[in-house]
C-alpha cells in the first residue's frame, strides 16, 4: 500500500518542478513567440549561482533570490542581446529557434568552463532533516517545498496574467502584437518583462531542482529538452496546459517505469506526446492559431 | 537602436569572428610532411618518425555528463609529453597531441578517430575514456593500424576490439564478478538488486555481475537500466524497495548520475548495502556528498601509489592543477599510455604494427601504475581494491589476489 502513496507523492513533486520549467517556457513563448529552448541555461544558471552562495555561507534565502535575480536578468539580457536584433530583422521562427540553440550550447560550455564537469551539490542542514511518514511513505521535507513553492508560482503567474494591467498587455501581445502596439501598448517593453518574468520563474525551478537532483553542466540540455516537451504537449501558449502536459507525461514515464522497464521510461512519455500531437497538433489545451 | 549603431554592432562581431578564425588558424597542428605508410615495410625494417613533430591522438570525454573524465584524465596526460618533449623527444622528435572530443559515446568516438585517422593522419592515439567511444573508433583503427591504449575503457567487449586496441584498465568481466563474490561471500547476501546506465559499460558490469552472482546461489531481484541524461530515478528506488534485496549494485557511467541514484534510493526507504564500481570511487566524491554515499562500498582497480613512479606522478600532477587527480587510477592511466607509445616507439620505430608488436605481452612494466603487463589480447593484468566509504574517505577492506 505505501508503495503507491509513495508513487503518488514522487509524481506529484516530479511534476510540480517540471510543470514550473514548462509554465516558465510557455510564458516566454506565448508572449514573444520565441521558442526559447536557451531556457534550459538560464535554469542551471541558476541553480550553480545558488550554489557558489550556499558554498560562500551566504544564508539560504539570501542565495535563492540571488540564484533567481541571475536568471531573471539572464533571461533580459539574452532577448535584448540575441532575439531582439533578430526579431527587428524580421528573423522570427526558425531563425530564432536555431540562434536559441546556439544559446543553449554556449551556456552549457559557460557552466562547465566556469564550475566544471564535476558533480556539485548543495549542502544545507534542512536537506539532511528526516523525512515525514505519511500513511507510511517518506515525505521530505524538500518534497514538500517543492510542492508548496511550485503551488504558489503557479497561482502567482495565472494572477499575473489575469488579474492585473501587465498580465492584459502581455495577453494583448500574444494575441496579436500589431493590434496591441495600435492601442498604446509598447510591445517592446512587455516582451522585456515577459523575459524577466518567465526567467524567473525558470529561476525558482532551477534553484529547487538543484537541491534534489544536485548540478551538472549536461542537466542544461535535459531541461531544455523536458520543459519544451512538455510545453507544447500541454499546449502552445497554455499555462495550465504546461501544468497538464508535465503531469501527463511525468506520470506516463513513472508508472511506466515502475511497471515496465525504467530503461526505456522516456520512451512511454514521448510515445503518448507523439500521438496527442498527431491528434492535436495544438497540444491539450493549446487553442488554434490562424 | 538607431541604423548606426546596429552598423558598429556588426562591425564589432565582424572583428571578433575574424580574430577568432585566425587564432583557431594558428591552433591547427602544422602539415605532416611524412607520408605514414603501413602497408610495405617488411618485418625487420625499422620505420623513422617522419620529419617534424610527432603527432598522438587524444579521444576523451570533453563535453557532456562524462567531461568529468577528460578533465581529470588531460592534464596527466600532457604532463607525460610535457617531460618526454623536455627530455630530448622520442628519437629528438617532440610529441605534439591532438586532442578530440569523443563524447563518452560510440558516434562520438567514431567521429574523433575519423578526424584523428584521416585528416591529422596519427599513428597512434591515447583514449578513449569510456567503453563506448573506444568501440566506437575502435574498428577504424584496427582497419587503418593506428595503435590506440585507453586509460579507462572497461567493458569486456574491447578485450576483442582488435590487435591495435590496447588498454592499461583491467576488463570488467573481472570487475563485476568479484563484486558478486563480495556480495555473496563476505556480505553474506542470497538477494541483490542491479541498478545500471545502459551503456557498453553499464551493461558490461551488470552482465558480469548476474551471471556470478546467480552462478553462486544468489538470487537477482531487480535488474533495471536507466537511460544517460536521466535525472529522476525514483521508479528504480521504488522497484527495489518493493523487492527489499539485500545489497543493491549500482553501474553510473558518470557519477553525477551515481550520486543521484543512491541519493533517490536513500530518499525513498532503501537502506541496503549499496555495492558500486570505480565511478564512485574517489575521496573527492565523497567528500562532496558525505550524507549520501556514507558506508558505500566501491570496487576500483587497484596498484601500489606508494611505488616510486605512482608517487612522482601524483606529486607532479598536483603540483601542475592545484590539486590531486579525481581518478588516480586512470589519471595515472593516461600518464603512462604516452610513456608506453614513447618506449614503444623509441625501441621498434614508427611503424604502428611493431609498436603494437611490442606492446602484446610487454612484461613488467614500470611506469605511474606500479608494474603493469599486458596480456597476449592487449588487457592489462591487474588485482582490484575493495573500499568503504567510511566519514570523508575510502578505506581499503581488502585487496583482491
Amino acid at each position: 500500500m505505501e508503495i503507491y502513496v509513495q508513487l503518488a507523492w514522487n509524481i506529484l513533486t516530479l511534476g510540480a518542478l517540471f510543470g514550473l520549467m514548462a509554465a516558465s517556457f510557455s510564458v516566454i513563448f506565448s508572449v514573444t513567440g520565441v521558442v526559447h529552448v536557451a531556457h534550459g541555461g538560464v535554469i542551471m544558471a541558476a541553480g550553480y549561482i545558488f550554489y557558489s552562495f550556499v558554498e560562500l555561507g551566504v544564508p539560504a534565502l539570501a542565495a535563492a533570490t540571488a540564484g533567481i535575480f541571475a536568471a531573471g536578468t539572464l533571461g533580459v539580457i539574452l532577448n535584448i542581446l540575441v532575439y531582439e536584433p533578430l526579431r527587428r530583422r524580421r528573423r522570427v521562427g526558425t531563425g530564432m529557434m536555431i540562434a536559441s540553440v546556439a544559446l543553449l550550447i554556449i551556456l552549457q560550455n559557460t557552466l562547465l568552463a566556469v564550475w566544471s564537469s564535476q558533480t556539485r551539490t548543495i549542502d544545507l542542514p534542512f536537506l539532511h532533516l528526516p523525512p515525514y511518514s505519511v500513511w507510511g511513505a517518506l515525505v521530505s521535507p524538500l518534497s514538500v517545498l517543492i510542492f508548496v513553492t511550485s503551488t504558489i508560482m503557479f497561482l502567482g503567474i495565472f494572477w499575473l496574467m489575469h488579474k492585473t494591467r501587465l498580465g492584459k498587455a502581455m495577453r494583448a501581445v500574444s494575441d496579436q502584437e500589431d493590434v496591441a502596439e495600435v492601442v498604446g501598448i509598447n510591445a517592446r517593453r512587455v516582451r522585456q518583462i515577459t523575459f524577466f518574468v518567465g526567467s524567473v520563474v525558470a529561476g525558482v525551478a532551477g534553484i529547487l531542482a538543484a537541491m534534489l537532483y544536485n548540478l551538472d553542466p549536461s542537466r542544461t540540455v535535459t531541461y531544455a529538452v523536458d520543459a519544451f516537451s512538455y510545453a507544447i504537449v500541454g499546449g502552445i501558449g497554455s499555462i495550465p496546459g504546461a501544468l497538464f502536459g508535465t503531469y501527463l507525461l511525468t506520470t506516463l514515464s513513472t508508472l511506466g517505469g515502475f511497471y515496465g522497464a525504467t530503461a526505456i521510461k522516456s520512451v512511454f512519455a514521448f510515445l503518448a506526446a507523439f500521438v496527442i500531437l498527431l491528434v492535436r497538433p495544438e497540444g491539450l489545451l493549446g487553442k488554434k492559431r490562424l | 537602436m538607431n541604423q548606426r549603431g546596429n552598423a558598429l554592432v556588426w562591425v564589432i562581431l565582424a572583428v571578433l569572428v575574424v580574430a577568432g578564425l585566425v587564432y583557431w588558424g594558428t591552433q591547427k597542428p602544422a602539415e605532416n610532411n611524412g607520408v605514414v605508410e603501413n602497408e610495405t615495410e617488411t618485418e625487420t625494417e625499422r620505420v623513422e618518425i617522419p620529419e617534424g613533430d610527432l603527432k598522438i591522438g587524444v579521444v576523451l570525454p570533453l563535453s557532456g555528463d562524462a567531461a568529468v573524465y577528460g578533465q581529470d584524465f588531460l592534464p596527466g596526460i600532457e604532463l607525460a609529453v610535457e617531460e618526454i618533449n623536455a627530455a630530448g623527444g622520442v628519437d629528438g622528435h617532440q610529441i605534439k597531441l591532438v586532442v578530440e572530443d569523443g563524447k563518452c559515446n560510440p558516434e562520438g568516438g567514431a567521429a574523433a578517430g575519423t578526424k584523428l585517422i584521416n585528416v591529422d593522419q596519427v599513428n597512434f592515439i591515447v583514449g578513449g575514456a569510456c567503453s563506448g567511444e573506444t568501440l566506437g573508433f575502435a574498428p577504424l583503427a584496427n582497419e587503418a593500424k593506428v595503435v590506440s591504449i585507453s586509460p579507462s575503457a572497461t567493458s569486456p567487449d574491447i578485450t576483442t576490439a582488435g590487435d591495435y586496441t590496447f588498454r592499461t584498465a583491467p576488463s570488467d568481466a573481472l570487475a563485476g564478478s568479484i563484486a558478486a563474490d563480495y556480495a555473496y561471500n563476505d556480505l553474506k547476501a542470497a538477494s541483490a538488486a542491479i541498478i545500471y546506465e545502459t551503456t557498453d559499460y553499464g551493461q558490461g558490469l551488470e552482465k558480469a555481475f548476474a551471471a556470478r552472482f546467480a552462478e553462486l546461489g544468489g538470487e537477482v531481484v531487480v535488474d533495471e537500466g536507466f537511460a544517460t541524461g536521466d535525472v529522476d530515478f525514483t521508479a528504480q528506488a521504488l522497484k527495489v524497495k518493493n523487492k527489499n534485496p539485500e545489497v543493491i549494485y549500482v553501474v553510473p557511467n558518470t557519477p553525477t548520475a551515481g550520486i543521484q541514484v543512491i541519493k533517490q534510493l536513500r530518499a525513498n526507504g532503501v537502506l541496503a548495502q549499496v555495492l558500486t564500481a570505480e565511478v564512485l570511487a574517489s575521496d573527492d566524491i565523497l567528500k562532496d556528498n558525505p550524507v549520501d554515499l556514507q558506508g558505500v562500498v566501491a570496487i576500483e582497480p587497484y596498484y601500489n601509489q606508494e611505488s616510486a613512479k605512482a608517487a612522482a606522478f601524483l606529486a607532479a600532477y598536483t603540483a601542475k592543477q592545484g590539486n590531486g587527480p579525481t581518478f588516480p587510477f586512470f589519471a595515472a592511466g593516461g600518464y603512462s599510455d604516452v610513456y608506453l607509445l614513447a618506449e614503444a616507439i623509441t625501441a621498434v620505430g614508427y611503424d604502428s604494427t611493431a609498436v603494437a608488436r611490442y606492446l602484446t605481452g610487454l612484461k613488467n612494466w614500470e611506469g605511474a601504475l606500479g608494474t603493469i603487463s599486458f596480456n597476449e589480447m592487449g588487457d592489462v593484468v591487474t588485482q582490484y581494491a575493495i573500499k568503504k566509504a567510511v566519514d570523508s574517505r575510502y578505506e581499503q577492506v581488502k585487496v583482491t589476489p
